[in-house]
Formats: structure tokens, C-alpha cells, sequence
């Protein structure tokens, strides 16, 4: 995908669309409540996954040429996992605890981000912060 | 060797004469190193002044900022720490090693190393290490214009 438009602008900065963020945006359609609608998306966690696996891959793939992790949190699948994390917070918090010790990066912002917290602040070690996280989720996830 | 996807983001780097040295995709990134690490000769993590200490080293004697804040007094002292003094520009001399802050938005965002050759070393976020002729090479919308350059005598044992 070209990320330059037509005017030179960097389209990876461009703010992401509503369908982007809420692609099962149509439930009113169906005739169904909006409760009823994110329970219904709550149990298609597999689409869920493979939405977040992308976003993931394509956000670590293009920002992994910053050093500076504030330059990374503005990319528009960032941006929009952490809204998917907000409305899905049992999917997404164990796809991102699951992907961290691989990932080169930042993805401790997200978490802080859709849970509100920070279970890991004034850790010093990476695998102790990790542990932090993962003893969150499994009281709150 | 070139690398399309450097070239894509770093619009001034095709056909500037550069060379890269991928890293080892077999190496967990979060506890490789960065652009600031590479600048001041560490492979062993990544240096930022990022308020989570797990995830970046920096000097303990230098504050942390708020991510998007980051001051360049803070990256100079830094290197100072490393025995580097703020100099005018980043011509090679003999016996001086120099290193490059980059800004962009008045935000430090990249640091460079100069070789024995005179050529620039620089590690671009989590992929690519690369050797460039000019640090105009590396300039543009990522990391914006290289701004302050720092040397100390340079070390003999390394490279």
C-alpha cells in the first residue's frame, strides 16, 4: 500500500475512519441492540484475533524505523486496537501479553491505555513488569 | 545491498550511497538496542528516557519524559556522560569520534555515529543498522534535520 497520497502527506498519520475503528459498525441493521451487538462480537474473538494480528504486524512493520516509542503511538492501528481493547478488553489484553516478549515494540502504552492503569509502574525489570500485567488480566480480564 | 523499505521511508536515502547490515530477526527487539544505543557504541539495550525502566535504559542520574516531550538538553547530557562535548560540526577529524542528535519539531528523534572513515553509522529503530556517506542521507519527514553534534577522543579498541 502506497502510504503517500497524492500531496506528499504521510497517510500513516492520517486519522483512521469510524469503519476502521468499529468495522461491525452496521449492527443497527440487523435489528439488534448495540448491547447485544458487541456481546455478539465479544464471541467472534477468532475475527476479533485476525483483525488484531493484522493491525499488530502492519503497525510493528512500519514504525519499527523509530527509536522514539511517542512516534509509534500515533499510527492508526495503534490507535485503533486500543479502541478495540477499550470494547474487547478479554480478546485483546492476552493477544498483546501473549505477542510482547517477541515484539521489539512498545506496546505497554495500549495496555495502559484500554486498562486504565499501570499494574507495572515502578518495575525496573521487563520480565518482572510482563509478570505485573499478566496478574492484572487475570483479575480483570 | 539496498533496502526498499528504508528507501520507502527515508526519502532522501536512494541513491545516496549507503550500505545495510540487517539485524538478526532471531533476536527479541525489546532487548535489543536503538538508534540512541548504536549512537553510544551499546548493543545491549534501548536507550530512551521513557518513564517505563523496563523497557529503556538512561542514565540514572537524568530525568525521564513524558513520551512526545523528550528535550535535547536531556540527549546531550547523555552523551556527555559518555564523555562527549557538544562541537560545530560533524567533519571528520583525526583521533575524534562524533555523534549526531536529529530533530524533528525541536524533539530528539535519531542519533548517528561517525566511522574512522568518515562515513555515518546509524540504527534505524528496530531494523536496520546502515552505513551512510551524508547525514542528509537520513534527514526528512522521520527523524527531521541532524542538529547537534558532540565528539570526544576516540578509542582506539573501538570501531
Amino acid at each position: 500500500m502506497d502510504l503517500i497520497s497524492d500531496k506528499g502527506e504521510d497517510c500513516r498519520y492520517s486519522d483512521p475512519t469510524y469503519d476502521e475503528i468499529c468495522p461491525a459498525a452496521d449492527w443497527w441493521r440487523k435489528g439488534i441492540t448495540y448491547a447485544e451487538a458487541t456481546q455478539e462480537n465479544e464471541d467472534s474473538s477468532s475475527v476479533l484475533e485476525r483483525e488484531f494480528n493484522e493491525r499488530a504486524d502492519r503497525w510493528e512493520r512500519e514504525t519499527a524505523i523509530h527509536s522514539s516509542p511517542s512516534a509509534t503511538y500515533f499510527h492508526r492501528d495503534y490507535i485503533a486496537i486500543i479502541a478495540s481493547g477499550m470494547a474487547h478488553r478479554s480478546v485483546i489484553v492476552p493477544l498483546i501479553l501473549k505477542r510482547i516478549p517477541d515484539s521489539g515494540s512498545d506496546w505497554f502504552f495500549a495496555l495502559e491505555n484500554i486498562a486504565g492503569q499501570n499494574p507495572a509502574e515502578g518495575e525496573e525489570d521487563f520480565a518482572q513488569a510482563v509478570e505485573a500485567w499478566r496478574n492484572w488480566a487475570a483479575q480483570n480480564c | 545491498m539496498v533496502c526498499p523499505e528504508l528507501e520507502r521511508q527515508l526519502e532522501n536515502l536512494r541513491g545516496s550511497g549507503y550500505d545495510r547490515h540487517p539485524v538478526s530477526p532471531q533476536t527479541p527487539r525489546l532487548k535489543g538496542y536503538n538508534c540512541i544505543a548504536f549512537a553510544a557504541g551499546d548493543k545491549s539495550r534501548r536507550w530512551w528516557p521513557h518513564p517505563n525502566k523496563f523497557a529503556f535504559y538512561w542514565p540514572e542520574h537524568l530525568p525521564r519524559e513524558v513520551p512526545g516531550a523528550e528535550t535535547l538538553p536531556n540527549f546531550i547530557n547523555a552523551f556527555a556522560f559518555l564523555g562527549y562535548s557538544c562541537c560545530q560540526h560533524g567533519t571528520l577529524e583525526k583521533g575524534t569520534e562524533k555523534v549526531v542528535i536529529f530533530l524533528k519539531n525541536g524533539h530528539p528523534t535519531h542519533a548517528a555515529r561517525q566511522l574512522e572513515n568518515g562515513l555515518w553509522t546509524s540504527k534505524c529503530g528496530n531494523s536496520e543498522d546502515i552505513h551512510h556517506k551524508t547525514l542528509e542521507a537520513v534527514e526528512g519527514r522521520v527523524y527531521g534535520k541532524a542538529h547537534t553534534f558532540l565528539h570526544r577522543p576516540r578509542d582506539r579498541n573501538q570501531s
